[in-house]
């Protein structure tokens, strides 16, 4: 307040300094240096990745790529519109079945369950799910729907996504319902409402914001999956058949398939798909955060 | 008792009680230094109790003001509440006492020159002595939150009040036997109804050692032995 | 009044205790378990018609506890039970045979935080209204008017019936959560410290809204702030350690409690 408190001040702030030991401050920039110098590497590789997929597939960009099938081998030109189709229509199966039972299991898992042991078994059963390797996720949709039917199919490529977004699903669903404050499922019961009502209007409604990010989170992950559709949906080089049966072309095993082969404008197109699909993750995940963004506003 | 969470507070009720024990302390000095004035016509320590009222004075605000923060402050309930309520009302009722002196001691000094009638002095010292055993044994209540030894107290304010009317009557000859005697008979009246008021101030007090301790009002009329509201000069009195 | 001196040389008023108002709550030989934990232990204790009754003491005292057997709340935890009788206008509220829904209608709750549900102001009030009854829309729409208006909040709210509830201010969120526990029309109101999350502002505008309700309805209030139970209410009981240490008009366990706990309690002096 008067002339003499910023003196004053300045005086403590050295006396404070001085009694830091020096040893302390060492070892206080070198922690900070070293998480920088991560933070960078980290940066650095994300980075050249990103940086190298946008050089080389926006050489690949042409208006052809939206429009044309994949190329057979040694043909000129084509596009990936027929992967980009399949890859959309395979995750749409994915996530409507994988959405319903994951929210209903979650909402299971953290309203009715709360404390019985099938509750327990199916919540680590699920975490082991979450991180079950996708091949095998792959082989067991094969077995079970692949070889019945006798071939490959879009509908196997669905299940299988479904049984990767699943466990995501139930996760977050769970997860979010109970950072619902318990008071305000005993506010629904205190006005006389049964807890299916309570569920339906209330909690849902109060943990909806982060449902629908898992839902988006859990798209964006399976988007992106190749290896359990190397078994049930695995590629085709021409459109879809309309009941899916058949191979069902789609982006993540397209580009695996062409990246390797020898012919540099299925190279180019690997590219392209590639730079496709990691935009349209990096837009599903800012949708994401815009979901939830709202709800902390408040 | 045990201590309140809050030390701070039990050192601001603490502080009350010394000062109103201070103040009973001061009161009683003067009450018995105005009687002994009056009673040896020592105009010097009749003075002195005039000064001494100051302190009286100051010492009363002292305790109003704290217990006005202390209910500010810390919201007092049940016995912390009745003992401000009772520290605000106990000081005031000693303030008047301290009033009452001083009057008494004022008086001295305006009658120090006139002939006095030993036996009606000593009348009023009688009565004097007795209130001043009241005014300590309910100080003394007070402190020791006795409501037992302050009921006694509040009984025997009665015969003060018979004492004050038989002295009423006995002045009010002297007046008629002689009118000389009316300027220092008025005085020394006055003298005896300032001793007779400090006395209903006693049981003030002690209705509010009462009301500190059991936390009730006491509602009986305390026994009134005054009838000097109702005497006249009638002409069986002067025949 | 037995001690008729003492009570008639204190001011009389409508806050004064009604110790002849009929009995709406009758709790009777009250034990209450937390799985082990003997939470309430044999409880006997009237709440009266059209009076607030507070309920005092230190945290893990019991008093919530009592507060949510009231309306069975407490069910909702498979581990926690309740023993002996609590007579609402005569009926037993502990047995099975009650319907739990029908109870919570006529026995509302307010909670410690403000609990809006996520949606309109307008459908927090209805929320209730719209679970048993079928209401046509001009009849929903003056219940609710009638159910903001006495929690003192519609002139604040009326241009703003569509907007969410969890936009308003912490004190207008428990008003919306008291107009939502009226718009039901309860017989008994349970509040469960429903000013400790508030300021002061907000404080003195839920004590003036109990202060009406009470014209209405049979209140029982949870509260750590003794000044606001000496304010609000007519009857305090004291609680410590799951028992019920003393029950009295609220002037007189203010000014000149029996107990020696309740004493040491209300004048800070608990160790």
């Amino acid at each position: 307040m008067d002339a003499r408190n910023p003196l004053a001040d300045a005086q403590a702030a050295t006396s404070l300094t001085v009694r830091v030991r020096p040893g302390r401050r060492v070892a206080d920039r070198v922690l900070r240096l070293s998480c920088l110098v991560a933070t960078l590497v980290g940066a650095a590789v994300l980075g050249s990745i990103l940086l190298m997929l946008i050089v080389e597939g926006v050489k690949g960009l042409s208006p052809t790529l939206f429009t044309q099938p994949t190329p057979g081998p040694g043909s000129e030109g084509g596009g990936i519109a027929n992967a980009i189709l399949g890859s959309i229509v395979l995750t749409l199966i994915g996530i409507g079945v994988a959405t319903p039972i994951g929210v209903m299991a979650g909402t299971y898992l953290a309203e009715y369950g709360r404390n019985s042991k099938l509750a327990d078994l199916i919540r680590f059963l699920n975490d082991i799910l979450l991180s079950a390797p996708s091949i095998l996720i792959g082989l067991f949709v094969y077995t079970l729907m692949v070889r019945p039917m006798g071939t490959y199919s879009g509908w196997a490529g669905g299940v299988a996504l479904a049984i990767i977004a699943t466990p995501v699903i139930v996760r977050t669903t769970e997860d979010m319902l109970r950072l619902v404050p318990g008071s305000l499922r005993e506010a629904g019961a205190a006005l006389g409402a049964p807890p299916s009502r309570v569920i339906m209007s209330v909690t849902w409604r109060a943990a909806s914001a982060g449902i629908v990010t898992g839902i988006i989170l859990a798209l964006a992950r399976i988007a992106g999956e190749t290896a359990p559709l190397l078994f049930t949906a695995l590629n085709n080089n021409s459109w879809f058949n309309a009941n899916l049966m058949g191979g069902v072309a789609n982006l993540p095993v397209m580009i695996y398939q062409f990246a390797l082969s020898p012919y540099p404008n299925w190279q180019g197109l690997a590219w392209a798909g590639a730079l496709v699909i990691t935009m349209t993750i990096l837009a599903l995940s800012i949708v994401a955060r815009f979901v939830i963004k709202p709800q902390r506003a408040r | 008792m045990s201590d309140h969470i809050v030390k701070s507070y039990d050192n601001d009720l603490e502080d009350l009680r010394r000062s109103i024990s201070e103040m009973g302390g001061v009161a009683e000095k003067m009450m018995t230094e105005a009687t002994d004035a009056l009673v040896r016509r020592d105009t010097v320590l009749a003075q002195n109790v005039i000064v001494a009222d100051k302190r009286l004075d100051v010492l009363q605000r002292e305790i109003e003001e704290r217990s006005v923060l202390l209910i500010a402050r810390r919201q007092p309930l049940a016995i912390d509440l009745r003992e401000t309520i009772s520290a605000i009302r106990v000081s005031g009722d000693l303030e008047r006492i301290g009033d009452l002196a001083k009057n008494i001691a004022k008086r001295v000094v305006a009658i120090s020159d006139q002939a006095q009638p030993q036996k009606i002095v000593l009348g009023v010292q009688h009565m004097s002595d007795l209130v001043q055993e009241q005014l300590k044994d309910v100080l003394d209540a007070y402190g020791s939150r006795d409501t037992k030894a302050a009921h006694d107290v509040w009984e025997r304010d009665g015969a003060i009040d018979a004492l004050y009317n038989s002295l009423f009557r006995e002045l009010l000859t002297y007046m008629m036997e002689d009118p000389r005697n009316i300027s220092f008979c008025t005085h020394l009246l006055f003298c005896a109804k300032n001793v007779e008021r400090i006395g209903d101030h006693t049981t003030n007090i002690a209705e509010t050692i009462h009301y500190l301790v059991t936390g009730e009002t006491l509602t009986t009329e305390r026994p009134k032995n005054d009838a000097s509201n109702y005497a006249t000069i009638s002409p069986q009195i002067s025949a | 009044m037995n001690a008729a001196p003492a009570i008639s040389a204190a001011p009389s008023g409508r806050s004064q205790a009604n110790e002849t108002a009929p009995v709406r709550i009758a709790v009777k030989n009250l034990d209450f378990y937390y799985g082990s934990f003997h939470g309430l232990k044999g409880i006997n204790l009237d709440f009266r018609d059209r009076q607030v009754t507070a309920l005092i003491g230190p945290s893990g005292c019991g008093k919530s506890t009592l507060l949510r057997t009231f309306n069975r709340i407490y069910s909702l935890y498979p581990e926690q039970r309740a023993e002996g009788e609590i007579l609402l206008d005569g009926r037993n509220v502990l047995d099975p045979k009650v319907d739990l829904n029908e109870l919570r209608a006529r026995v509302g709750m307010v909670f410690q935080k403000p609990t809006p549900f996520p949606m309109s102001i307008y459908d927090n009030v209805a929320f209730g209204l719209r679970l048993y009854e079928k209401l046509p829309k001009a009849e929903l729409d003056v219940r609710v008017e009638e159910s903001l208006r006495k929690a003192a909040l519609w002139d604040e709210v009326k241009d703003k019936l569509k907007q969410s509830g969890m936009g308003l201010s912490g004190g207008q969120q428990q008003r919306l959560c008291i107009a939502r526990t009226v718009a039901q029309r309860p017989e008994v109101i349970l509040f469960d410290e429903p000013t400790s999350a508030l300021d002061p502002i907000s404080t003195g505008r839920i004590e003036e809204l109990i202060e009406q309700l009470r014209n209405e309805f049979t209140i029982a209030i949870v509260t750590h702030n003794m000044q606001q139970a000496a304010r609000i209410s007519q009857f305090t009981a004291f609680m410590y350690l799951g028992e019920l240490v003393e029950f009295g008009p609220t002037n007189r366990i203010f000014m000149n409690p029996k107990k020696r706990q309740t004493q040491d309690y209300i004048t800070g002096r608990f160790g």
